[in-house]
C-alpha cells in the first residue's frame, strides 16, 4: 500500500489494517512523518514534531502485536494533540511565548488514555494563543494554513488539528473548545469535529482558558472515528472537577442505525441573522439528505436564544482573565497584543456581571433544552461563513459588517455555553472549493446519537472523503 | 440608567489604574476599544430579567462584535 493511501485512510481502517497485519505500525508512522515533511512546511500545523518519538512508539506497538497483544483500534494509530495538552518530558507550549519553554512533567489525561489504548502522539500542533482566537493566526508561530487554500484561514483555536486532518499528516487529532475551537477548524478545513458534553473527556492536564466552557474533542474523519476516539478518552476522571459520569458504552455500538424516525428541529431565531447564501445552501441540502433517511426536520423556536452569545462572552473573557491575571500584570508584554487585549478585557467585568450572564447563559440552556424535548437532534451550519482569508479582519455577511472572529464563532458558541454534544461533518463546498460544515446537536449526553446522525448522513455523501490537492 | 453605567474613556483609566495596567496610552485606547463594546453586553444582560424561572427576552437587537 502506497504512502498516500495510507495517510488517507480513517484510524477504523487503518486499525483493521494493522489489526490483520496487512501493515505494521512502523509503516503507518514512516507514511505520517514523510507526509508531514512534505507538506507542513506549506501549513504549518506542527509547533513541535515527535518523529524519534513517533519511530520508537510505533516499533513498540508493532513488537506487541506480534506478540498477540493486540489493544484496540487505536494500537499502532498515530495522533496528533494540540498544543495544549500536557505530554511529559515534550515541551508544551499552548501556541504562546511565556510557555515556549515549559515542559510538562505529567501527561495530560488525553495523553494518558491515548498511550492505554495503544496510541502515540506524532507532533504537537499548532494552535492560536492560549486558545483564545478562533481565526488560525498566531503572532509567535505564524499561521496555520488551511490545506483548501493556503492564502485561507484554517480555523482556530485547534487550528494545526483541523489541518493536519484535513492534509493527511495524521489521521486524527485531539483538540479543545470553549465556543467552538474544535467544530470551526473541522468546518472550515473540512474534517469531522465533535464537541462532546461538557465533562464527557478529562481536561486534567490542559492548559485552561475557562473552565466553565473547556471541552476537550476529537477532530477526525469520520463521525466512526469520532466515535472510536471517546471510546479511547470518555470517562469519569475525578482529578478534572467537571468530569461527568457517564454509563460506559461503546460509542459505535448504535452507528449504524441511521436516522429513521428522529426529530431533528432547525431553529428558528438567530442562526439565519447571519449565514452566507452558499452556506445557506450547502445546510438545505444536507437537512434534505438527512430527511431522505427518514428524518422527520421541523423547525423549532428557542427563545432568548441570542442572548447566550453575549452571556457566553461575558463568562469566557472573565473567566480567562481570572487565569491568566497575574502573568498579564507581570509578563503582558510577550503576549500577542490582540490576545492580551481580549484577555484584559476580563478584568473589567465585575463579578455582579459574570454572575448575571452566568444567570443568563443558565437561561438560554434551559430554553435549549425545552426545544430539545420537542426534538432529538439540532440542526444548524457550523458557521456563518467558509474559510475567510488569512489576514481578513472584518467579513460583511447579510449586509451586516462583522469580525472575522464572530462569523466563525457565533453559532458553535451557542452550544459551547450550552454544554451540548455538537459535531461538525462536511456537507460541501463554495464555489471557491471550500469546505462548508453541517453541524447537529444532542441532549446531555447524547454525544452517541449525535454521532450515529452524522454517521448517517455519512454513508450516503462523499464530502468527508475529498482530499485537498497539495 | 444606560448613561451613568457607561463606560467612558476616563472612567476606564480609573479602573485601569486601580487594576495594575500598564499605563501607556497608545495601549490603553486599543484596550478600552476592547473593553466598551464587552460593557454594551453586560449592559444588555443587566436588563434582562434572569430569574430563575422567567422567560427569556432579549429587549433589543444583540449588536455582534
Amino acid at each position: 500500500m502506497s504512502q498516500d493511501e495510507l495517510t488517507g485512510l480513517t484510524v477504523a481502517q487503518l486499525a483493521r489494517r494493522i489489526r490483520g497485519k496487512d501493515v505494521s505500525p512502523v509503516e503507518v508512522a514512516d507514511a505520517f512523518l514523510r507526509r508531514i515533511e512534505a507538506v507542513d512546511p506549506k501549513l504549518n500545523a506542527f509547533i513541535t514534531r515527535l518523529d524519534d518519538h513517533a519511530r520508537r512508539a510505533a516499533a513498540a506497538a508493532e513488537a506487541e502485536i506480534m506478540a498477540g497483544e493486540y489493544r484496540g483500534p487505536f494500537h499502532g494509530i498515530p495522533v496528533g494533540l494540540k498544543d495544549l495538552f500536557w505530554t511529559k518530558g515534550v515541551r508544551t507550549t499552548s501556541g504562546s511565548l511565556l510557555d515556549a519553554d515549559f515542559v510538562p512533567t505529567a501527561d495530560s489525561a488525553v495523553a494518558e488514555r491515548l498511550q492505554a489504548a495503544g496510541a502515540y502522539c506524532i507532533g504537537k500542533l499548532h494552535m492560536t494563543e492560549f486558545a483564545f482566537d478562533g481565526t488560525s493566526r498566531n503572532h509567535h508561530y505564524g499561521p496555520a494554513r488551511n490545506p483548501w487554500d493556503t492564502s485561507r484561514m484554517a480555523g482556530g483555536s485547534s487550528s494545526g488539528s483541523g489541518v493536519a486532518v484535513a492534509s493527511g499528516e495524521a489521521p486524527i487529532a485531539i483538540g479543545t473548545d470553549t465556543g467552538g475551537s474544535v467544530r470551526v477548524p473541522a468546518a472550515l478545513c473540512g474534517v469531522t469535529g465533535l464537541k462532546p458534553t461538557y465533562g464527557l473527556i478529562s481536561r486534567y492536564g490542559v492548559t485552561p482558558l475557562s473552565w466553565s466552557m473547556d471541552h476537550v474533542g476529537p477532530l477526525a474523519r469520520t463521525a466512526e472515528d469520532a466515535a472510536l476516539a471517546l471510546n479511547a478518552l470518555a470517562g469519569r476522571d475525578p482529578r478534572d472537577r467537571a468530569s461527568v459520569e457517564s454509563p460506559t458504552q461503546d460509542y459505535t455500538q448504535n452507528l449504524d442505525r441511521g436516522v429513521k424516525g428522529l426529530r431533528i428541529g432547525v431553529p428558528r431565531e438567530y442562526v439565519w441573522d447571519m449565514v452566507e447564501p452558499e452556506v445557506r445552501g450547502a445546510f438545505d441540502e444536507a437537512v434534505a439528505v438527512l430527511e431522505s433517511l427518514g428524518a422527520e426536520v421541523v423547525e423549532v423556536s428557542i427563545p432568548g436564544l441570542e442572548l447566550i452569545n453575549p452571556a457566553g462572552s461575558v463568562v469566557q473573557t472573565s473567566e480567562a482573565a481570572t487565569i491568566h491575571r497575574s502573568r498579564l500584570l507581570a509578563y503582558g508584554d510577550r503576549y500577542d497584543p490582540v490576545i492580551r487585549r481580549r484577555f484584559e478585557s476580563g478584568l473589567f467585568i465585575p463579578a455582579e456581571a459574570y454572575l448575571t450572564a452566568q444567570r443568563v447563559r443558565a437561561g438560554c440552556r434551559r430554553s435549549i433544552l425545552d426545544a430539545l424535548e420537542r426534538v432529538d437532534l439540532l440542526a444548524t451550519p457550523t458557521t456563518s461563513i467558509a474559510a475567510p482569508l488569512i489576514e481578513q479582519e472584518r467579513v460583511v455577511v447579510n449586509g451586516q459588517d462583522v469580525s472575522t472572529r464572530e462569523a466563525v464563532l457565533r453559532i458553535t458558541r451557542i452550544f459551547s455555553a450550552a454544554g451540548l454534544p455538537a459535531v461538525s461533518a462536511p456537507c460541501g463546498f463554495t464555489a471557491e472549493r471550500l469546505p462548508i460544515g453541517l453541524q447537529l446537536v444532542g441532549k446531555p449526553l447524547a454525544d452517541a446519537l449525535v454521532l450515529q446522525a452524522a454517521h448517517a448522513y455519512q454513508t450516503v455523501t462523499a464530502w468527508h472523503t475529498a482530499r485537498p490537492g497539495l | 440608567m444606560a448613561d451613568e453605567s457607561r463606560l467612558t474613556y476616563e472612567k476606564f483609566l480609573v479602573l485601569a489604574q486601580l487594576l495594575g495596567l500598564a499605563m501607556d496610552e497608545s495601549r490603553l485606547q486599543d484596550l478600552y476599544a476592547e473593553v466598551e463594546p464587552m460593557y454594551q453586553r453586560i449592559d444588555l444582560l443587566r436588563s434582562v430579567d434572569s430569574t430563575p424561572d422567567a422567560p427569556l427576552e432579549a429587549p433589543e437587537a444583540v449588536s455582534e462584535g
